[in-house]
């Protein structure tokens, strides 16, 4: 299930396999006929980690919490897999008191760290004692595919900036830690940005406990680039181009999963009776990957495993229209083939071909049928003005002034997601807003939308969203000086990474581009200082000898294999976007880069899970 | 149309060749050409046989008639006269089946000086029946007439599968509409201008 993981320097199958093998552990320690009771935020993650035939071989079911959960007689021991938050704890508690029979254990697994808050909790709760066992399962970056691992949190900025909790960040840290341990030590730091500051000063603090961190070798990893997601506001809140950006933000993609209504998808399954049977029958087989199956809806797994997927998910979606069109053309011609005159030695060389093809034609048309509602969202009008109004600020013009546009759509009180959206990305361009331009804003939204709103801003300003103007305008010069947007765009076979949004390249992403140059950061120094947080460098270097001493100069020679790719990870503290994904895997697939990239996040992001996790309270 | 006239087998003597038993179906002649063609038939053949060395297998072409001989090393010989559709192979491995068959039946010692009426040889007409299609008796003909048919199975189920799932004319229509909307995403009229004043 788990092959597509394989295929780079940094196997990240290990990271799986490790991260199954803890469950299974503790899952073997536990004696008797048991269940496992998942919280609605782990039952994707713990399908990126496990097969579905660790449970089935140990005879366990999984179950969704809900409140109301009655649990079958037979079971002695009911296992709590749940992230650490504290009003889930008033659900267990719940729970426990309704099926608390004779010889029951209960256990709690938190993912990823037992929490003295949620037990505490408990304790007030008094259901403390009936808890056999807080366990926690240490999975911090979870894979999602063979260059993307993920933390799976999504409130990861909301929480740092708007509460304060840094848990996000520590758990970073340990991640970090943990990646170390499976690939070796990273020689090579870089960094920008206060959140992404305290994840290294963390990460140093917990790997000088490591000892094998010094003792080997360096690892598969040359260089590790932390980037703090408050240094680029805009990139996640533009509309993103790219075929799996788009897909994410109109539909959502979850864990790799794709989940659809079924009519846009021929029935597919091999009981010809279903499918003679209502036209728009849906995917009523049994899915052996699901984990907890939900037959009403096709679901469709996105990830590199399928090789068509892999061709189109980071192009601009134009050229994506190009190559389906050509795709589809060619397994036609390959079709007709079986029309001719064959002889029989050519039919058995077709039959042979013949799975291939099929799983060709299937995986087209999916992705046809899938382009196809794409594209029917793009033609809408609100689409293509939204954005028409992103690249006029993208491009800054008349960014100091409140936009018509903006204007407008508060008056006709559309979706407030959008409008702050739009509003955060003027100010993002802008590098601020002037005061009367703020407080202008902020009185068209009360009237329209209720002085609820003005909470909302509040969360929107202290997390840096909405700021005043200050000196410097970061975003106007680096437009400038790292060509942030391009005149001559090119959507179909691009030779820039400025294609995920048609024009624009991601502000971290030319970031990272620019430090794969032999001075790196150098160059940028005074500009990059413009942007908010520290710029630091670090090293980790081997030591040798019993009194510690460091190798010197260990470095260059280190990273001066010229025949071997780098392998840099990027860590963006606070979420990335697909386009972000996107931009890195164009820059490592050419030659001249001679790059490898790793990308670590706390989520992937679109603009609307950002906002709606900025946007909650 | 493919027919068989008829099956005979003759002993090559040292000066001529004797009729030993011979059948015949003339049903696709007049009544009354019958015995005309029977007579012409059974010429042609003690003539061919007699022109044929043993061991040696000839078809020579009569008119609108094939002759198919093949004399055999002791002498005994077949013939068999055809139309020219009929396959050669299935007639002569026939002539080779008809005098096996014969040598099993009849012993060598009636064959010099037997006559059609002495010799006690049944066979024939039953050969000359069953041949009459030469798909059906002989293997090889069948196999490839069964391997054709195997082939048109084979396409037809092929194209089943390659039928499942989407219609491919759909996919073509949709694919083909979703290209031809291609509009590029950079939207705006304005030009990229250089902002206001920055230090």
């Amino acid at each position: 299930m788990f092959p597509y993981l394989r295929s780079q320097r940094v196997n990240l199958q290990l990271l799986q396999e490790t991260s199954a093998r803890e469950l299974e552990q503790h899952l073997d320690s536990i004696e008797g006929i048991k269940v496992i009771v998942l919280d609605e935020a782990m039952i994707g993650p713990l399908g990126l980690v496990t097969k579905p035939k660790i449970f089935t071989d140990r005879g366990i079911k999984l179950i969704a919490l809900k409140p109301d959960l009655r649990s079958p007689k037979e079971v002695q021991n009911i296992v709590y897999i749940v992230r650490p938050q504290v009003k889930l704890m008033d659900q267990l508690a719940a729970h426990v008191r309704n099926n608390n029979q004779a010889g029951r254990q209960f256990h709690i697994f938190f993912v990823p760290r037992r929490s003295c808050l949620c037990i505490k909790h408990l304790e007030n709760l008094d259901v403390v004692n009936t808890f056999m066992h807080f366990g926690e399962l240490t999975w911090n970056f979870l894979p999602l595919d063979s260059d993307v691992v993920s933390m799976e949190m999504p409130n990861a900025y909301r929480d740092v900036s708007i509460e304060g909790d840094t848990t996000a960040l520590y758990q970073a840290a340990v991640g970090l830690v943990q990646l170390q341990r499976l690939y070796g030590r990273i020689p090579k730091i870089y960094g920008k940005g206060v959140m992404a500051q305290f994840v290294w000063d963390h990460a140093k603090q917990l790997a000088i406990d490591e000892k094998s961190l010094y003792n080997g070798d360096k690892g598969a990893i040359d260089q590790l680039i932390l980037l703090d997601r408050g240094i680029d506001l805009l990139t996640p809140l533009a509309t993103q181009l790219t075929y799996e950006g788009l897909i994410d933000e109109f539909y959502g993609i979850r864990q790799n999963q794709l989940t659809l209504p079924g009519e846009h998808f021929p029935a597919y399954y091999t009981n010809p009776v279903a499918a003679s049977g209502s036209s728009g029958s849906t995917a009523g087989a049994e899915d052996p990957e699901r984990l907890i199956s939900d037959s009403d809806r096709k679901t469709i797994f996105l990830h590199s495993g399928e090789p068509l997927y892999g061709e189109l998910r980071n192009k601009n979606f134009n050229e994506v229209r190009m190559l389906l069109a050509r795709k589809v053309k060619d397994i036609q011609a390959q079709m007709n083939v079986n029309r001719q005159e064959q002889t029989v030695q050519e039919i058995k060389n077709f039959v042979d071909r013949l799975p291939q093809l099929m799983e060709q034609k299937k995986a087209t048309s999916e992705h046809t049928a899938i382009a196809g509602l794409i594209d029917e969202r793009i033609n809408l009008y609100s689409f293509n003005d939204d954005l028409a109004a992103e690249q006029e600020f993208m491009i800054c013009a008349d960014i100091d002034r409140p936009s018509a546009y903006i204007e407008d759509q508060i008056a006709r009180r559309s979706d407030l997601r959008n409008v702050l959206r739009l509003i955060c990305l003027q100010c993002a361009a802008a590098s601020g807003f002037k005061e009367r331009v703020l407080n202008y804003y902020k009185r068209e939204l009360a009237q329209v939308y209720g002085l609820e709103v003005l909470l909302t801003i509040s969360h929107l300003e202290k997390a840096g969203l909405l700021r005043a103007q200050t000196e410097s305008r970061a975003y106007a010069v680096l437009r400038k000086t790292l060509h942030l947007t391009v005149d001559d765009s090119v959507e179909v076979n691009p030779k820039d990474i400025s294609y995920v949004h048609s024009f624009y390249a991601p502000l971290t992403a030319r970031l990272v581009e620019h430090s794969l140059k032999p001075l790196g950061w150098q160059t940028l120094k005074s500009q990059i200082n413009n942007l908010p947080g520290p710029t630091f460098e670090d090293f980790q270097v081997q030591l040798i000898g019993i009194g510690g001493r460091h190798a010197g100069g260990a470095t260059p020679s280190e990273t001066s294999l010229l025949h071997a790719r780098r392998v840099v990870l990027v860590v963006f503290v606070g979420g990335c976007t697909f386009a972000e994904i996107a931009a890195l895997r164009f820059l490592a697939a050419q030659e001249d880069n001679n790059v490898e990239f790793v990308i670590a996040t706390t989520k992937v992001i679109n603009k609307h899970s950002f906002l709606d996790s900025l946007m909650s309270s | 149309m493919v027919r068989l006239f008829t099956l005979s087998v003759f002993f090559k003597g040292a000066s001529e060749a004797r009729l030993l038993k011979t059948t015949s179906d003339l049903q696709s002649f007049s009544f009354f050409q019958r015995g005309t063609v029977n007579e012409f038939m059974t010429f042609a053949s003690k003539t061919i046989v007699e022109r044929t060395q043993p061991a040696l297998r000839q078809s020579v072409k009569q008119d609108a008639y094939m002759c198919h001989v093949y004399v055999r090393a002791d002498n005994l010989a077949g013939v068999l006269i055809a139309d020219h559709e009929y396959p050669h192979r299935v007639a002569h491995t026939l002539i080779t089946k008809i005098l096996d068959d014969f040598t099993a039946k009849v012993s060598a010692d009636q064959w010099q000086n037997g006559t059609d009426s002495s010799i006690a040889f049944d066979s024939l007409p039953a050969f000359l029946t069953k041949y009459q299609d030469p798909k059906e008796a002989d293997p090889l003909t069948k196999m490839q007439t069964d391997l054709d048919e195997t082939k048109i199975i084979l396409k037809n189920t092929i194209e089943s599968v390659l039928e499942r799932g989407e219609k491919l004319e759909d996919m073509v229509t949709k694919s083909e509409q979703l290209s031809m909307q291609s509009k590029a995403f950079y939207k705006t009229a304005k030009k990229t201008n250089s902002c206001c004043s920055f230090t």
